[in-house]
């Protein structure tokens, strides 16, 4: 059961951490809503996010989504939650919203 | 657990979700009535029909009695409510029944039970990921009626967390059909998707879902079409939302963040369209652009303040779902604004986008004393290696999240009361701005001061 659940406190991490990649006091404020949309997503997967341990540098944003949605789709579903593949669904849906705003 | 236990399958259906997610193959109205069947089968099979499965005396019952009940509009009836196992008592239909003594009533014939649509059901060997989504999903539920074996031997977690998975799955194949069918047969899907991600929320959240003034009250229709009506549905929906959200036993931090960002994110938009505007003399854009941008910034230092702080709740399937929605259409009538005329996009995004500010002011408002009161409740959580100092971190295990008491985090009721007051002093500012505008652009849209419509108590 632990095991599970550190991997969504990490999948939350992953996107808490790529929120904050594209936002801060000098960031750009078009993008400001999707961190925002970034950390709801994040805090619905998980309330107690663990930051990753490192993230490559020039990691892009879309990229730090793509890793928690690997992290998601690698729990066995027995394992997770039961709305597991909804949570999935939200960071797939997340991801689409990045690349239509023109994120890469 | 064997290869053709139904619990394998359902592992697969699951698996299968993922093929879903990248796949745009378009989904026929035929795929979409197989799949909708198969999860009600499915849920049939799990909870047996109207429920008669379901373990009595147990703190689930009240909510699988629910689930079990409650599908939307399901297309066929499940095959043993068919009269095929009629009670001792009851009575055939067209025979008068005596509730009172002075009451009776006649049983009506149901025309639906005659007869049972037939459905085109897909094969295993069909490539379209829905289909195989279908086939796995109704091998799960073929064997959950197996009279030889009883599968909960074997089950890998007890009836809600399985029918939960069931329901996520469930949600999957609908928001699928809704992005690839066809576009004039969405109501069913949307039923399924609301219906099943409701249910989700209830089970995976520990507060009722609606108020009584939410099923008293409904919004109007949308007024306009088109982007605009899409940003009043996409509105609409994200204020239920919030609502519901705020007046959980516990908030969540995270909803309470997304607040402020959606209010603040509406500013920053409408003071680039302002200042983009031509019907404005100079120094009224300016002027307008900065009071607009000022706010906020408020709005984000709120939002902010609550970085890395949690109330250990998350929020719902519900709110984010409206929230995305939200996002989407902002920055639909954005984009629109940029590659077309300003002024048209101006006047398109002026009702909405004031709209939008009118009610973070009011949900803001709402919970204006919330930061302090969750505070001084030990309810807010900040992380133990930020919050522990060096001697209780060498003295004790540090654990992931400790309560923080209201010295730990000053500021956080200071900001939000500053992002209450920015917020409704950028809904007097463009009220204002917005009664100099010629009359023709001025559509009130104040959801404060006029009564949406009230529908009966029995909706």
């Amino acid at each position: 059961m632990t095991v599970h659940v550190d991997r969504l406190d990490l999948a939350a991490g992953l996107l808490m951490a790529a929120a904050d990649s594209i936002d801060g006091p000098a960031a750009a404020t078009d993008l400001y809503g999707l961190a925002g949309l970034t950390r709801l997503t994040a805090g619905r997967i998980s309330a107690t996010p663990a930051p990753p341990h490192s993230i490559q540098a020039g990691t892009s944003f879309v990229e730090q989504v793509k890793a928690a949605l690997d992290v998601l789709d690698a729990i066995d579903p027995t394992d997770g939650p039961a709305d597991l593949a909804l949570l999935a669904w939200h960071v797939h849906e997340l991801h689409q919203v990045a690349l239509n705003q023109g994120l890469s | 657990m064997s290869a053709a236990s139904p619990w394998a399958l359902l592992d697969r259906a699951q698996r299968l979700c993922v093929d879903l997610r990248a796949d745009p193959s378009s989904t026929s109205p035929d795929l979409w009535n197989a799949f909708d069947d198969t999860v009600h089968r499915t849920l049939t099979n799990l909870l047996g029909p109207a429920g008669r499965h379901v373990p009595r005396g147990t703190r689930d019952t009240a909510m699988l009695d629910r689930i079990a009940t409650s599908y939307p509009d399901p297309i066929r009836r499940p095959v043993d409510a068919f009269n095929t196992h009629p009670r001792v008592d009851e009575v055939e239909p067209g025979q008068p029944v005596v509730f009172h003594r002075r009451l009776r009533v006649v049983k009506s014939v149901d025309p639906s039970s005659s007869s049972v649509p037939d459905l085109d059901l897909p094969e295993s060997t069909d490539g379209h990921p829905l289909a195989r989504l279908t086939c796995a999903l109704g091998a799960a539920a073929d064997l959950l009626v197996d009279p030889k074996t009883d599968p909960w031997t074997s089950a890998p977690g007890d009836r809600l967390t399985i029918t939960a998975r069931v329901l996520a799955i469930g949600v999957i194949g609908a928001r699928h059909a809704l992005a690839t069918g066809d576009l004039s047969k969405t109501r069913r899907p949307l039923a399924l998707a609301a219906w099943a991600e409701n249910c989700l929320d209830r089970i995976t959240g520990p507060d009722p879902g609606r108020t009584v003034t939410d099923q008293l009250v409904t919004p109007g229709e949308p007024t306009g079409s088109g982007l605009r009506a899409q940003l009043e549905t996409a509105r609409n929906d994200w204020v239920a939302a919030a609502s519901r959200e705020i007046h959980r036993t516990v908030p969540s931090a995270d909803a309470l963040r997304m607040m402020a960002n959606m209010g603040a994110n509406a500013l920053f938009a409408y003071a680039r369209l302002a200042a983009s505007s031509t019907g404005n003399a100079i120094d009224d854009e300016r002027r307008l652009s900065e009071a607009l941008t000022a706010s906020a910034r408020d709005l984000q230092d709120a939002d902010r303040a609550w970085k890395s702080l949690t109330t250990l709740v998350q929020p719902s399937h519900e709110f984010l779902t409206a929230s995305r929605r939200l996002h989407t259409a902002l920055e639909d009538v954005i984009r629109a604004w940029a590659a077309s005329s300003p002024d048209v996009a101006a006047e398109l995004a002026v009702d909405e986008f004031h709209g939008l500010v009118a009610e973070v002011a009011r949900l803001t408002a709402a919970t204006a004393t919330l930061p302090v009161r969750l505070l001084r409740s030990g309810l807010v959580f900040g992380p133990g290696k930020q919050y522990m100092d060096s001697l209780q971190r060498l003295q004790r295990h540090t654990p992931n999240f400790v309560p923080l008491a209201p010295k730990d985090a000053p500021q956080l009721q200071s900001l939000w009361d500053r992002a209450v007051q920015a917020s409704s002093h950028a809904d007097r500012v463009i009220e204002r701005q917005r009664l100099r505008l010629p009359a023709a652009n001025i559509r009130r849209h104040d959801t404060r001061r006029e009564p949406p419509a009230v529908r009966s108590l029995s909706t």
